[in-house]
């Protein structure tokens, strides 16, 4: 089991539906890559406003899965995109993608294991 | 219910508009708040879920929009939230939202939410029907209420006039007229309408009221009046500006302006007229102010002509006093 995010927690929210798991999953799949590059992109031009704007919708998009980790980090960013903290951004972009990489490989585990 | 999703983030629109149909409602979802206005300009929903972040038109624009628009009937707005965003929710419950949900959403409480929001909306859908019911009673009893004051105003005036025969279908004619004269004056008055028009008219009846005050040796006195007579006949319209006066102060709605009727129109009869303010130390609220005729004349014979085009004139000029 994996730590990326709360799978009880993830099968209760979408009422054992398997068939919507994947179809959200898949959804994440498309998105995340965008996201995780306009924050790269706010990260690397110093844009606090656009830090904020695409760091939010990461951290809703994760939320969805239950993935505290990954919601946790996006939280960061974006609050250090409101408070203009943008000098020390770095490590933060990291473990954003970090986190969100490893969420997507264990929901894919995790189906997986649902689909055999 | 028809419900509107407006949510940039896919997945919780999907999620939402999944658990809603499977609910059985009718789910419309659009991908950011100006789609969602644009659906809500062709279509009425009961209830619109919305985030609060979002590209080309936010929660608050739309929220907004939506309180400003609303036409067909009562929109039940629930707004979506982070958990750690209160400033957001009391933004958005100040812009007009009715509920909150926080993201992600939880089922049982996203259910609840909108089981309250269906109260709401069957309660706001009574409401306006017992209104549209009492708007339409009212409306009614107001006609009605018009009616019996145009048949008491009309009824008195008639019974005013039985009493001088001489002047035929008097009373009828000063209400035609007085319906042209003010039909001309609300095309250049902005603050005058047709009420004001069928009031006016209606009330000219009354002008003549005071005549049940005039004592018969003079009211029909065949002949020529003395001075004397005269001066007793010129204060008809005094009695009845104040008996007027006397029914507004008591609430009953007879036109002011009738009173002036009194005043205006009574130049047909050869003497001029005017009104003292309602607060004048002198016992009459109504003064007239005679002017000789010439001699000889009588309430019978008088030639109208001349005195009904000088009667016009004052007749404008007192009503912008």
């Amino acid at each position: 089991m994996s730590d990326a995010f709360d799978e009880s927690e993830l099968m209760d929210r979408v009422d054992g539906d398997v068939v919507f798991l994947e179809e959200t999953i898949a959804m994440l799949d498309e998105d995340s890559p965008t996201l995780l590059d306009q924050i790269r992109a706010a990260a690397n031009a110093a844009d606090a406003v656009a830090l904020v704007r695409s760091a939010h919708a990461l951290k809703g998009m994760v939320a969805n899965f239950c993935a505290e980790p990954a919601e946790t980090a996006a939280r960061e960013l974006e609050i250090m995109g409101r408070e203009d903290r943008l000098s020390d951004v770095a490590p933060a972009v990291v473990r954003v993608e970090d986190e969100t990489a490893r969420l997507t490989e264990a929901l894919h585990q995790f189906l997986r294991t649902k689909t055999e | 219910m028809r419900v509107l999703i407006a949510e940039d983030e896919r997945i919780t629109r999907r999620a939402l508009q999944t658990q809603l149909e499977d609910w059985g409602h009718d789910v419309v979802a659009a991908e950011d708040g100006a789609v969602a206005r644009e659906h809500l300009r062709t279509n009425s929903f009961d209830l619109v879920v919305t985030d609060w972040d979002m590209p080309r038109m936010d929660g608050r624009a739309l929220i907004e929009y939506i309180r400003r628009n609303s036409q067909s009937g009562y929109t039940y707005l629930i707004m979506l939230t982070g958990r750690s965003e209160k400033s957001d929710l009391v933004a958005g419950m100040e812009a007009g939202a009715d509920d909150f949900l926080a993201k992600p959403f939880d089922r049982d409480e996203l259910r609840v939410r909108l089981h309250a929001g269906e109260r709401i909306i069957q309660l706001e859908r009574a409401l306006a029907e017992i209104n549209r019911d009492l708007e339409a009673q009212v409306t009614a009893r107001s006609a009605e209420l018009v009616r019996s004051r145009e048949a008491v105003i009309f009824g008195l005036a008639k019974l005013a006039e039985s009493r001088d025969d001489d002047t035929g279908k008097h009373l009828e004619r000063i209400c035609a007229l007085t319906e042209i004269l003010a039909r001309e004056l609300i095309k250049h008055e902005p603050d005058l309408d047709e009420h004001w028009v069928r009031t006016l008219s209606t009330t000219a009846a009354l002008h003549d009221i005071g005549k049940v005050g005039t004592p018969d040796a003079v009211l029909l006195k065949p002949g020529p009046l003395t001075d004397e007579e005269r001066r007793i006949m010129q204060k008809h319209p005094c009695i009845g500006g104040d008996a007027l006066l006397a029914s507004n102060a008591a609430g009953t709605p007879w036109p002011v302006t009738s009173s002036k009727y009194i005043a205006t129109l009574w130049p047909l009869r050869g003497s001029t007229f005017r009104m003292s303010p309602p607060n004048s130390s002198q016992g009459s609220k109504c003064q007239a102010n005679v002017a000789p005729r010439a001699s000889g004349s009588s309430p019978g014979s008088r030639s109208r002509c001349t005195a009904a085009a000088a009667s016009r004139s004052r007749f404008m000029r007192s009503l912008a006093f």
